[in-house]
C-alpha cells in the first residue's frame, strides 16, 4: 500500500512539473506578431495568430496610413456610421452528433429454382448516435435475376438493432445486430403481373472505417431467414456502403 | 468494468441469444430455391401422367371424371377464368391411342391454317420420358401451339396443347412446363 502511494506521488508530482514546464515555455515564447493576410481576414483587418486586430500599420508599413484626424465633423443630420461588429470567426465545427446516413450497394440470392435469383440492390439508410447500441434502418431496391423471363423488382426496408463497438479499435467500428426485413418482390410469370411480400430475420456483422470526421465506409455480411410467399430462404446478404 | 460486462453482455444477446432465438423461424417454407419451389402438381383421374404448374397465375379447368384430361388455364384478367377474352395460355393434355410423332403430325393437321414454325422434334422431359414436339402459328386466329406427344403405357401417346398469343420458340416458362410433364412410372 504504501509503495502503491509512493507512485502515486511520484506520478502526480511529474505530471504537475510536467505542467509547470509546458506554462513556462509557453510564457518563454516572443509576442506573436504573425500577420494574417489581410485579403484572407474576414472583416479585411490585419489579425495577428490570436485574432485580435492589428493597427494597419502594423500590418503594412507601405500603405498610406488613414485616420479620423483629417477629416471634418458630418453633416448636420447625418448620423456616422458605426460597424456591426462581426461573429467570433469558427475555427472548426465540432463533430456532427446527429444521425449517420449511408449510400451502398447490397448483394443476396433470392433463388428462383432455376438458376437464377441474384439480387443487385442499392440501398439508403441510416443509424442513430446512440453508442454502444445501434439502432439504424436500411432501404434497399433492386432487381432480381428471373432465369426463364425478365427480372423482377425487389424492395425492402430494413431494421437493425444490436451491438456496435464505439471507440475499441482506432478508425474502424465493428458491430453485431439483428435485422427485421420487410419488403416485396414484383415481377411477371406466365405474362401475369404478381406482387409477394417478402419477410426475413437474421443476423448481421459488419465493421466501419471512419478515416476523418463522420466520413466513414464498410461492408456487412447478413445471414437471413427470408419468407416470401410461403416459400423459405436462407439469404447470405453483402452489403458494401459509404457514409457521413 | 461495468461498461465491459455490459458491452459483453450486449454481444452475447446479439450475436448468440438473437439468432437462435428468432432466425429458425422464419422461413421455414419449403425451400425457395429447389426447382419448381411452389409450383402445384396435377394429376389425371387415371394417375398415368402429371402436369406441374404455378399458380397463380395457372388455374385448373374441373372436367369430367374418368376421361383423362388435364386442362389449365392462365386467365386474361387475373384471378377470372370468364373475362371473355381467350385465356393468354391454355394447355391441354389428353391420352390417345397411337405412337408419338403420328399423334402430333395429325394433331398438326387437325389445326386449321396452321403454320408451321418448328418441324417436329425429339423432345425429352426432366423424368426421361421421350417423345416429339411442333411449334405452328394459327394464322386464322393469331394464336399460336406449341404441341407435345409422349409415349404412354398401354400403346398410347399423351398429347399436350399449349395454346398463347406469343411465339413459345422462347418461351422459357412454357418450356420449364413442359419439361416438368411425367409418364408413368412416375419419377422421384
Amino acid at each position: 500500500m504504501r509503495a502503491a502511494n509512493c507512485h502515486y506521488f511520484a506520478a502526480l508530482a511529474l505530471s504537475g512539473l510536467t505542467l509547470l514546464l509546458a506554462s513556462a515555455a509557453r510564457a518563454d515564447e516572443p509576442a506573436a506578431t504573425a500577420i494574417v493576410p489581410p485579403a484572407l481576414a474576414r472583416d479585411g483587418a490585419a489579425r495577428a495568430a490570436d485574432g485580435t486586430a492589428l493597427p494597419i500599420a502594423a500590418a503594412d508599413s507601405d500603405a498610406p496610413s488613414e485616420s479620423a484626424a483629417g477629416l471634418g465633423e458630418p453633416p448636420a443630420g447625418v448620423a456616422p456610421r458605426r460597424a456591426e461588429p462581426l461573429p467570433a470567426p469558427v475555427d472548426d465545427d465540432p463533430p456532427w452528433a446527429g444521425p449517420r446516413v449511408e449510400l451502398g450497394y447490397t448483394h443476396y440470392s433470392l433463388g428462383d429454382g432455376f438458376g437464377g435469383g441474384a439480387v443487385h440492390a442499392v440501398s439508403f439508410g441510416g443509424y442513430l448516435p446512440t453508442r454502444q447500441l445501434r439502432l439504424g434502418l436500411i432501404g434497399d431496391g433492386g432487381a432480381r435475376d428471373y432465369a426463364l423471363g425478365g427480372g423482377d423488382a425487389v424492395l425492402r426496408a430494413t431494421l437493425v438493432a444490436g451491438w456496435q463497438g464505439v471507440g475499441l479499435v482506432d478508425y474502424v467500428m465493428p458491430y453485431v445486430v439483428a435485422v427485421a426485413s420487410c419488403g416485396v418482390v414484383v415481377g411477371q410469370r406466365f405474362a401475369t403481373t404478381f406482387a409477394d411480400a417478402l419477410l426475413g430475420l437474421g443476423v448481421e456483422i459488419g465493421f466501419e472505417v471512419n478515416p476523418v470526421r463522420t466520413l466513414h465506409f464498410g461492408a456487412s455480411l447478413a445471414h437471413v431467414r427470408a419468407d416470401l410467399d410461403g416459400l423459405g430462404y436462407g439469404l447470405w446478404v453483402l452489403r458494401l456502403f459509404v457514409g457521413l | 468494468m461495468r461498461s465491459k460486462a455490459r458491452v459483453a453482455a450486449s454481444f452475447l444477446f446479439c450475436c448468440v441469444a438473437l439468432p437462435l432465438g428468432i432466425a429458425p423461424s422464419a422461413g421455414c417454407g419449403e425451400d425457395g430455391s429447389a426447382p419448381y419451389a411452389g409450383w402445384d402438381t396435377a394429376e389425371d383421374s387415371g394417375n398415368v401422367y402429371r402436369v406441374r404448374f404455378l399458380a397463380p397465375p395457372w388455374k385448373r379447368v374441373p372436367t369430367t371424371d374418368g376421361d383423362g384430361r388435364i386442362e389449365l388455364v392462365v386467365p386474361p384478367v387475373f384471378g377470372s377464368l370468364d373475362a371473355g377474352a381467350p385465356p393468354k395460355f391454355r394447355l391441354e393434355a389428353s391420352l390417345v391411342r397411337g405412337l408419338a410423332l403420328p399423334t402430333l403430325q395429325a394433331e398438326i393437321a387437325r389445326i386449321g391454317g396452321a403454320l408451321v414454325l418448328r418441324d417436329p422434334a425429339p423432345f425429352t422431359t426432366l423424368s426421361s420420358d421421350i417423345g416429339f414436339t411442333a411449334v405452328v402459328a394459327d394464322r386464322t386466329n393469331a394464336r399460336f401451339y406449341q404441341l407435345v406427344t409422349l409415349a404412354a403405357p398401354g400403346d398410347r401417346a399423351l398429347l399436350v396443347v399449349v395454346q398463347l398469343n406469343e411465339d413459345p420458340r422462347n418461351d422459357l416458362e412454357v418450356d420449364a412446363m413442359l419439361r416438368a410433364i411425367d409418364v408413368r412410372p412416375f419419377a422421384e
